[in-house]
């Protein structure tokens, strides 16, 4: 074994191919010179853009406030690719089934579920194809915005692994488990579960563990007010409360986050979830970090730390 | 693709979200109050800091704003071609540091910082005079009233400009620790502000003509002759066009008069990284739009001022304050509000408006700059070219608190070097030299960025070619052919002529030379500070080119 071993996180690229393309290059041309690769979860888009096909076989879209008429295949393959690159997920339709989808809100999530699979199985099959047989540990976590459906797309993967629910052996000293579910949310999103039922699984998942001071645990949600988890404070509508012209901001990580890290003390501990708050901090001798993210504006953000045998030995920010 | 007028819908699903907090509205405002400080009340007293001439009716100074706002949309369509290939926070430092060098992206933000710090001590030194003038104003509005009347006297002694100094800091302090989204309202309602005020200048210009303002010339205890014979003596002569080699080199220490009133109105790429929505477009308006302005006021409503309150009045007046002559009200600038006052007393409530937003947009600057001050140390701070403490985002208002302090206690060591000596043109012309390699790195890096980072390049706005080259290389090549001479002439000439007339000794002196040396130690420390950080980062087996690489994506 290297001295350290190196690892690579990153977290909630939310369907942002450009900034997935980018971490695959990353790893190609070992800018990071990593072992491993951790995305903490999230990893499906929010949105879908109709591209509506025209009875003279154009096209029409609206996309970033802009308004196009499409001639060509050509600029068609080129608006998917944009509207791919931020996040959003190109659908080419007609305006009736636009009116359906728009009246049947189960038809509606099904399209939705449909793109995030497609997408997840486009990018573990990108990842297979770039850095398959590059040598490093490729783990794809899914997070809380995740459709249930990811799932299988990443367990067919003959090289990208879902960490969760499995002890992963990093390395002959540190091992890791990894929680994709968030504490409850205002959004009622797909994986998520109470700060008691949190603590609980954390503790039993840990007890597996040869030895957690040397454990590197994957938690999509950040402990609560660690500094990595301060976020828009959202009225019953959903909408940030503003006070005197102010975004009120508090922490929304987990309680159960935070009482499993301060009792287990792992060596470290890697979280996504809340993109306003990126940064490393330290909870007792354990030290957690949140890379934030700006994905959907093509900007990878992420932390190299080399991971010595009983301490982390050096940790930065990088973005790319 | 081509447009369309009619729209569609997104369909969007509930899921956790990003929110960034600065909107197009904010990032314009952002812009318009980095450069506009006090040109709004002083704008004809800039006319004097170099020879002055009218031709075809327009000054030579409004001549040279015109052409540097030419050049200055090459230069905004630059950072905006960056910007959209890096939407990131940090400006000039993370544009150079990627496309050329991390060396010379750190040493040109520092400078830029030097430079950024002066002129926030130029803006203190200059608030509280505009208190002064403020004053006056009500003085010559209420000739019976002794306070007032008196205020040409204010701030005469180092006691009460200390006490005055800390006032305005503890002002631009107040606004610069407001959390970030109530940061961007309070600029962007004060500015607007300073532009209801630069409205009422604009227009209330034209009930003053140059009669009118030598005949209530005695309200301010002086009279055009008075004026005309002090500055004559002074030195002053009025200019005639003039194209011979010196007369360009005016011409260009012009230019860099006029650069430094546009410092300022593409910032909003410096903090590119909290734009919400579109950045490219964003940015872009805010940069098009804010250069619009500047070519605005340093055109039409300088000259509007200037002709209508006496183009050889106010450049006398000008002259006589620049170089420490015996300017009216005891060493006063030709201060418009106050000159109109003496024209129409009974409109002084107009007037103390326009005073008012004067003294608004001049200590708005100061926060305006050490916020992205703030921003460049930030992006410094990520990629450990200094200690990351400096990187700590304080949490109540979401930005790097510990810079901006420092960056505002930094400005006033400027304002009090003024105790001993060093006059404000000392200052702006101190921060102008130091500001070289901001004007020029971006000309090198459009020319440089499809070849040096081809994938970079592939993701600006301006990819297609013109006559064989991308458009962004050819902005690059304009911009440079404009910045390089005027540079030349204005920073490097002058030098050589100082020391060819007076001797190597007047190299080190600081004002004599404009800030040479002075310019040179930053250039060193900032040389000595690159090296040590990356001797550090070495020692702790941080590979520094991992944060700066930018990744390919395809």
């Amino acid at each position: 074994m290297a001295k350290y071993l190196r690892c690579y996180m990153c977290s909630d690229l939310h369907a942002a191919s450009r900034t997935y393309r980018k971490l695959l290059n990353a790893i190609r041309l070992n800018v990071y010179e990593t072992q491993v690769v951790l995305i903490a979860g999230d990893l499906t888009g929010k949105a879908i853009v109709p591209i509506l096909a025209q009875a003279n076989g154009r096209y029409y879209a609206t996309f970033l406030d802009r308004e196009y008429h499409i001639e060509t295949e050509a600029e068609r393959q080129k608006l998917e690719q944009s509207i791919s690159d931020i996040g959003y997920y190109p659908y080419v339709t007609n305006q009736e089934e636009v009116d359906v989808l728009r009246a049947d809100s189960a038809k509606m999530s099904e399209l939705f579920r449909q793109q995030m699979i497609q997408r997840v199985k486009e990018w573990v099959e990108l990842a297979e194809e770039r850095i398959g047989k590059s040598g490093v540990q490729f783990y794809m976590m899914p997070g809380n915005d995740d459709d249930m459906g990811v799932d299988e797309m990443i367990a067919r993967s003959s090289y990208v692994v879902n960490p969760v629910g499995k002890v992963i052996h990093l390395d002959e000293y540190h091992e890791m488990i990894s929680f994709d579910y968030a504490n409850p949310t205002p959004w009622h999103t797909p994986r998520e579960w109470s700060e008691e039922e949190y603590y609980e699984r954390i503790k039993t998942s840990a007890s597996q563990l040869k030895q957690v001071n040397r454990a590197v645990f994957m938690i999509h949600v950040p402990p609560h007010d660690s500094g990595l988890d301060s976020a828009p404070e959202l009225d019953k509508d959903l909408r940030p409360r503003v006070t005197m012209g102010d975004v009120l901001r508090i922490p929304v990580g987990s309680t159960g986050v935070r009482r499993a890290l301060q009792e287990l003390q792992p060596l470290v501990s890697i979280h996504g979830h809340v993109h306003e708050a990126p940064g490393q901090g330290k909870i007792g001798r354990t030290t957690c970090f949140n890379a934030g993210s700006e994905a959907n504006q093509g900007i990878l953000r992420g932390f190299v730390f080399d991971l010595g045998k009983d301490k982390l030995d050096r940790s930065f920010r990088v973005q790319g | 693709m081509a447009k369309s007028v009619s729209s569609s819908g997104l369909f969007v699903r509930q899921a956790s979200g990003l929110v960034r907090d600065v909107s197009m509205t904010n990032a314009l405002f952002f812009n318009i109050a980095a450069f506009v400080g006090t040109a709004v009340g002083w704008a004809v007293a800039f006319y004097a800091l170099f020879p002055e001439w009218q031709g075809l009716g327009i000054s030579a100074y409004a001549w040279m704003a015109l052409l540097t706002g030419i050049a200055c949309y090459f230069l905004g369509m630059i950072f905006a071609s960056l910007t959209t290939s890096m939407p990131r926070s940090g400006g000039d430092y993370v544009f150079t540091s990627r496309i050329i060098s991390p060396f010379w992206g750190w040493l040109e933000s520092w400078t830029l910082v030097g430079s950024a710090l002066t002129i926030i001590g130029f803006e203190i030194i200059v608030a509280i005079r505009n208190i002064q003038l403020t004053g006056i104003l009500l003085g010559v509005a209420f000739p019976g009233n002794g306070f007032f009347s008196n205020a040409q006297n204010w701030f005469q002694d180092n006691t009460s400009k200390i006490i005055a100094g800390i006032v305005v800091m503890l002002i631009i302090a107040g606004v610069s620790v407001l959390r970030t989204r109530t940061f961007h309202k309070v600029v962007t309602g004060l500015s607007i502000f300073a532009i209801i005020s630069v409205a009422i200048s604009f227009f209330g210009a034209f009930s003053i003509d140059s009669n009118a303002m030598n005949t209530a010339l005695p309200a301010l205890h002086t009279s055009s002759s008075a004026i005309m014979t002090a500055a004559s003596k002074a030195g002053y002569a009025p200019g005639t066009p003039d194209f011979s080699f010196t007369g360009l080199i005016a011409l260009a220490g012009l230019v860099s008069v006029v650069l430094f009133q546009f410092i300022g109105f593409q910032f909003s790429s410096y903090i590119a990284g909290e734009v919400k929505g579109n950045v490219k477009r964003t940015v872009f308006f805010a940069v098009v739009g804010a250069l619009i302005f500047a070519v605005f006021m340093n055109t039409l409503y300088i000259d509007v001022l200037g002709n209508h309150f006496g183009f050889n009045l106010t450049n006398a007046w000008g002259y006589l304050y620049w170089n420490g002559g015996a300017a009216p009200l005891n060493g006063q600038p030709p201060f418009t509000p106050v000159m109109a006052t003496a024209v129409h007393p009974g409109a002084w409530p107009l007037w103390l408006i326009v005073a008012l937003g004067n003294i608004t947009l001049n200590i708005l600057l100061c926060p305006v700059y050490a916020i992205f001050l703030s921003r460049i140390v930030l992006a410094w701070a990520l990629d450990r070219q200094v200690p990351e403490w400096f990187s700590e985002v304080d949490e109540r208002t979401n930005a790097p608190l510990r810079v901006i302090v420092i960056a505002i206690l930094l400005g006033a060591v400027f304002y009090v070097l003024t105790f001993f000596g060093v006059s404000p043109a000392s200052t702006i012309f101190f921060g102008v030299l130091l500001a070289a390699l901001t004007w020029i790195m971006p000309g090198l890096n459009a020319i440089l960025m499809p070849y040096r980072r081809p994938d970079l390049f592939a993701l600006t706005n301006n990819t297609r070619n013109f006559l064989g080259l991308p458009r962004l290389v050819w902005y690059g090549i304009v911009w440079l052919i404009f910045i390089i001479p005027v540079y030349l002439a204005a920073g490097v000439w002058p030098v050589i002529k100082a020391i060819q007339a007076k001797g190597a000794s007047e190299f080190i002196t600081f004002n004599s030379t404009d800030g040479v040396a002075l310019s040179l130690a930053v250039i060193v420390v900032g040389i000595i500070i690159y090296i040590v950080m990356k001797a550090v980062n070495l020692s702790n087996k941080i590979d520094t080119k991992m944060m700066f690489h930018e990744l390919p994506p395809d």
